[in-house]
C-alpha cells in the first residue's frame, strides 16, 4: 500500500485552458525518496506545491497515509517543506525558526528545547542556534530551513529546488547531506529539481515530467539505461543522448540501421529485447546513443559497428575528452524546451557528442573512426516519440 | 608587428585624452553638484536658524538690529517665559517675571505652551495608533488576502488619494459635530464613559481630533500595501504549513518582516498629525493642539503695537523641536526602509 497516493492529479490556473499538471498518478512508498525533474514549466513546482495544499487541485485527489487529503487545510496535511529560498523568518534567531511550529503546536518549552538541540545536533547548527538567518551562510540557511522541516517529524517532506541557491561546491556537499538525513530518519520525500544530476544522485525513484504530463517514473539506472520516451532519453544524461534520423534495413536477416552515409548492424541481443524492430523495415525511426557509449575506434578495437566523423569541438576535461563530430548527418531534437533556450533554436549548434578517454589522440579538424557498442542503442518511433 | 605597435599607441593616443576629458567633467559636475545641494541646505536650514535667532534675541532689538546675523542682545528668558505658566506663579513672583517680560520687549500674554504640547502629543500618538493598526491590516488584506472585487475596492480607496482633504473638512465636521454616544446602549448604563455625557458631539475632544484620522488614510494603507506585495510569499506560505492562521501569520511573521515601513509610516504620521492646523483649528477650537496655539498667540499680539516675534518664534522652535529630535533620532531608520522599498 503507498504512503502518498496522487491520483490523476490535474491543475488548470484561472486564466489558462493548458493544464499545469495534467492527470498525475504516483504512488509514493513509505520512507522512498523521489524526485521531480524536468525542465522549466514542466509542472514538477505547481505538483509538489498541489501535495503541500498550497496550490488547490483542480482535479484528481491525494492522499497520504490512508487519508484523504484533496481538500484539507496545509496546516492540517502533517508535511513540512523546504524551500528554493529557506523562507526563514528573519526576525527569529535559528532557534526560534525551528521552534516555530512546535511553539503553534502548543508543544511545551521544554520539549521544544530538547527538540531544536538535538534537531540541532543532526544538522550541526548547535553553535548558531542563537544568530538570525541574516548572519549565516547559504549552506547554513539551507540546514536551518531543513532543521525547521525536520523538527516536526512530519509524515511526508517536501523540497523545492532546496540547492539552486547554492554554488556548485556547496551543492554536491548538500546533496549528499541531504540524502544521508532522509535516509537517517526515514522519512517520506519529494524533492523537485531541475538539475538531472542532483535527481539521479538522490533519488529512490526519478519521476520525469514534461508539459505538466508524467513521462516515466523509474529508478535512476533504469531512466539511464531504459528510457521510454525520446524526451526522457534527451533529458536525462549529460551530455545528452544522441539521437539520429535512421532508417531500417533487413539484409537476409541482418537488420541495421543506416544513419546518413554510415550503417550500423543491430547485434541479435538487441533485437531480442526490441521484437518490434524488424517491422519498423523500410521506415524511418529514431536512433540513439549515448556519448559514453561512443569511443575512439583506435583504443576500443571490440567494438566491431564504425562510423566516421570529424571532430569541431574538443573539451577536455582531463578523466575524459567531451568530442562533438561531425557525422554528417544532423541529430533529431529531442523536444527539451531548456535544451531550445540553450541554443536558442540554432539547429547546428546540435553536434554529435561524444564522451572519449584521455588516452584518445582525436584532434580537432581530424577525422576519425569512431565505434558504438551497439547492443546499448535505443530505438523511438519518431511519431509517438515512445521506445520500439 | 611594427604595424600592431603603431597602432596600439595610436589607440593609446586615442583614449588617452577622453579618459582626461571624462574624469575633468566628473569633477566639475561634482562640484556643480555639491554646490547646488549646499545652495538647497542652505535655504532650507536658514529659516529655522532665523527662527533660533529671534528666539535668542530681545524683541525690541531685532527691529532696530535687523542686519545682524546674529541674535542682537542675546537672551534665553524667551525660552523661561514661553515654557512659564504664569497662573501657577504668586502675585509678587508674577509681577517680577512681567517685568522681565517687558526687558526682553515681549507681551505679557501667559502662553503656557505646556497644555497644547499635551494635547499634541495625545492627538497624534492616537492617530498613530490607530492608523498604523488598521491600515496595516486592511493592506495586509489588500496584498495578500484572495477576495472577489480586491483590485476594485483598492482602486475606490486609492481614488481617494485625488480628493483634496479641504473637501472633507466641512462634512467631517458635521460629521464630528453630531456624534454622540447614547447613555444607554441595548439598556446598559454607559453615562460613565467620559464622552458619554458630552452633548456637543465630539467637537473639541481628543476622540474628535482623532477620529478622521485614525482608522485610515489611502496613502498608508497604499504605502503599507506595496511593502507587503515585496515581502516573500514563500515565507508566509512557510508560516502556512508551519501551522499559522492569518492572525499569527500576520502578527508573528508579517509585521515584524515589515517593521521598518510601519516605523516610517509612523513618524511620518505622527509628523502630519502634529503639524495639522486646519483640522484642530476647525474642530478643536476649545481644546487647542500646538499649531492652533501658536495661532493664537500670533492672534493675541494687538495690531498696533510691536510683534512679539522673539515669544512666538520660541514657541515655534520649541513645537518644532520634538520632531526635530525625532528626525535626527530615527531618520535613518526612515532612509534606510525608503531604500530598502526601492530594491524591492
Amino acid at each position: 500500500m503507498s504512503y502518498v497516493s496522487l491520483r490523476g492529479l490535474t491543475k488548470v490556473y484561472a486564466g489558462s485552458d493548458e493544464p499545469a499538471v495534467d492527470g498525475l498518478s504516483l504512488d509514493i512508498n513509505e520512507g522512498e525518496f523521489v524526485v521531480f525533474v524536468g525542465p522549466s514549466g514542466c509542472g514538477k513546482s505547481t505538483a509538489l506545491r498541489m501535495v503541500a495544499g498550497l496550490e488547490s487541485i483542480t482535479k484528481g485527489g491525494l492522499h497520504i497515509a490512508d487519508e484523504e487529503m484533496t481538500n484539507v487545510s496545509p496546516q492540517n496535511r502533517d508535511i513540512a517543506m523546504v524551500f528554493q529560498n529557506y523562507a526563514l523568518y528573519p526576525h527569529m534567531s535559528v532557534g526560534k525558526n525551528m521552534a516555530y511550529p512546535l511553539k503553534i503546536a502548543g508543544v511545551s518549552k521544554a520539549e521544544i528545547a530538547e527538540r531544536v538541540q538535538s534537531t540541532a545536533k543532526v544538522l550541526q547548527l548547535e553553535e548558531y542556534l542563537d544568530r538570525k538567518p541574516g548572519n549565516l551562510s547559504g549552506g547554513q540557511r539551507q540546514r536551518v530551513a531543513m532543521g525547521r522541516a525536520l523538527i516536526r517529524s512530519p509524515k511526508v517532506f517536501l523540497m523545492d529546488e532546496p540547492l539552486s541557491n547554492l554554488d556548485a561546491k556547496l551543492r554536491v556537499y548538500m546533496r549528499t547531506e541531504i540524502a544521508r538525513i532522509q535516509q537517517d530518519l526515514g522519512i517520506t520525500t519529494i524533492y523537485v529539481t531541475h538539475d538531472q544530476v542532483e535527481a539521479m544522485t538522490m533519488g529512490d525513484r526519478v519521476v520525469v515530467l514534461k508539459d505538466g504530463v508524467l513521462q516515466q517514473a523509474d529508478t535512476p539506472a533504469n531512466l539511464y539505461s531504459n528510457p521510454a520516451n525520446m524526451f526522457v532519453a534527451g533529458f536525462i544524461g549529460s551530455p545528452a543522448m544522441n539521437l539520429f534520423e535512421g532508417s531500417v534495413s533487413n539484409l537476409d536477416g541482418e537488420v541495421a540501421v543506416h544513419l546518413g552515409p554510415n550503417t550500423v548492424p543491430v547485434p541479435a541481443a538487441v533485437l531480442a529485447a526490441h521484437p518490434s524492430l524488424p517491422d519498423k523495415v523500410g521506415q524511418t525511426i529514431a536512433v540513439g546513443v549515448r556519448p559514453d557509449d561512443m569511443y575512439d575506434a583506435a583504443l576500443a578495437p571490440q567494438y566491431e559497428a564504425r562510423i566516421t566523423g570529424t571532430p569541431v569541438l574538443l573539451e577536455s576535461l582531463g578523466s575524459e575528452i567531451v568530442t562533438h563530430l561531425d557525422i554528417g548527418v544532423r541529430p533529431m531534437d529531442s523536444t527539451d524546451p531548456d535544451m531550445e533556450d540553450l541554443t536558442g533554436g540554432d539547429d547546428d549548434a546540435h553536434a554529435v557528442v561524444a564522451r572519449f578517454s584521455p588516452h584518445s589522440t582525436v584532434k580537432q579538424g581530424q577525422p576519425i573512426e569512431v565505434s558504438i557498442d551497439t547492443n546499448r542503442l535505443h530505438f523511438f518511433d519518431i511519431a509517438t516519440g515512445n521506445k520500439i | 608587428m611594427s604595424e600592431t605597435t603603431t597602432s596600439d599607441a595610436t589607440a593609446a593616443a586615442v583614449t588617452a585624452p577622453a579618459v582626461q576629458r571624462r574624469s575633468g567633467g566628473i569633477r566639475l559636475g561634482r562640484v556643480a553638484a555639491w554646490g547646488l545641494l549646499g545652495v538647497f541646505m542652505i535655504a532650507s536650514l536658514f529659516p529655522v536658524y532665523w527662527a533660533l535667532r529671534t528666539a535668542l534675541s530681545n524683541n525690541t532689538a531685532i527691529i532696530s538690529d535687523t542686519d545682524n546675523l546674529l541674535p542682537p542682545e542675546f537672551t534665553t528668558f524667551n525660552f523661561e517665559r514661553v515654557l512659564t505658566d504664569q497662573s501657577t506663579l504668586s502675585p509678587a513672583e508674577r509681577a517680577d517675571f512681567q517685568e522681565q517680560v517687558s526687558e526682553v520687549g515681549g507681551n505679557d500674554t501667559n502662553f503656557n505652551i505646556w497644555s497644547p504640547i499635551i494635547n499634541s502629543v495625545i492627538v497624534a500618538t492616537v492617530i498613530t495608533v490607530g492608523q498604523v493598526f488598521f491600515c496595516s491590516m486592511s493592506a495586509y488584506a489588500f496584498a495578500r488576502l484572495k477576495f472577489k472585487g480586491r483590485e476594485a475596492l483598492f482602486t475606490l480607496f486609492l481614488s481617494a488619494l485625488m480628493v483634496p482633504p479641504i473637501f472633507a473638512l466641512i462634512p467631517n465636521l458635521l460629521l464630528v459635530r453630531d456624534l454622540k454616544l447614547d447613555t444607554y446602549l441595548f439598556e446598559i448604563d454607559l453615562g460613565w464613559l467620559p464622552w458619554a455625557a458630552e452633548t456637543t458631539g465630539w467637537t473639541s475632544t481628543y476622540a474628535g481630533l482623532a477620529a478622521p484620522y485614525f482608522l485610515m488614510t489611502p496613502f498608508a494603507i497604499f504605502f503599507l500595501r506595496q511593502f507587503f506585495i515585496g515581502i516573500s510569499k514563500e515565507v508566509e506560505e512557510a508560516a502556512v504549513l508551519d501551522g499559522a492562521g492569518h492572525l499569527r501569520r500576520f502578527f508573528e511573521v508579517i509585521l515584524p518582516m515589515a517593521a521598518a515601513p510601519i516605523f516610517t509610516l509612523a513618524l511620518i504620521t505622527y509628523v502630519n498629525a502634529w503639524n495639522d492646523f486646519l483640522w484642530p483649528f476647525t474642530a478643536g477650537r476649545n481644546l487647542s493642539v500646538i499649531t492652533v496655539a501658536l495661532n493664537d498667540f500670533r492672534a493675541q499680539t494687538p495690531g498696533t503695537t510691536r510683534p512679539d516675534w522673539s515669544g512666538l518664534m520660541t514657541a515655534t522652535f520649541i513645537a518644532g523641536a520634538p520632531i526635530l529630535a525625532l528626525f535626527a533620532l530615527l531618520g535613518r531608520k526612515v532612509v534606510d526602509s525608503i531604500q530598502f522599498s526601492g530594491i524591492k
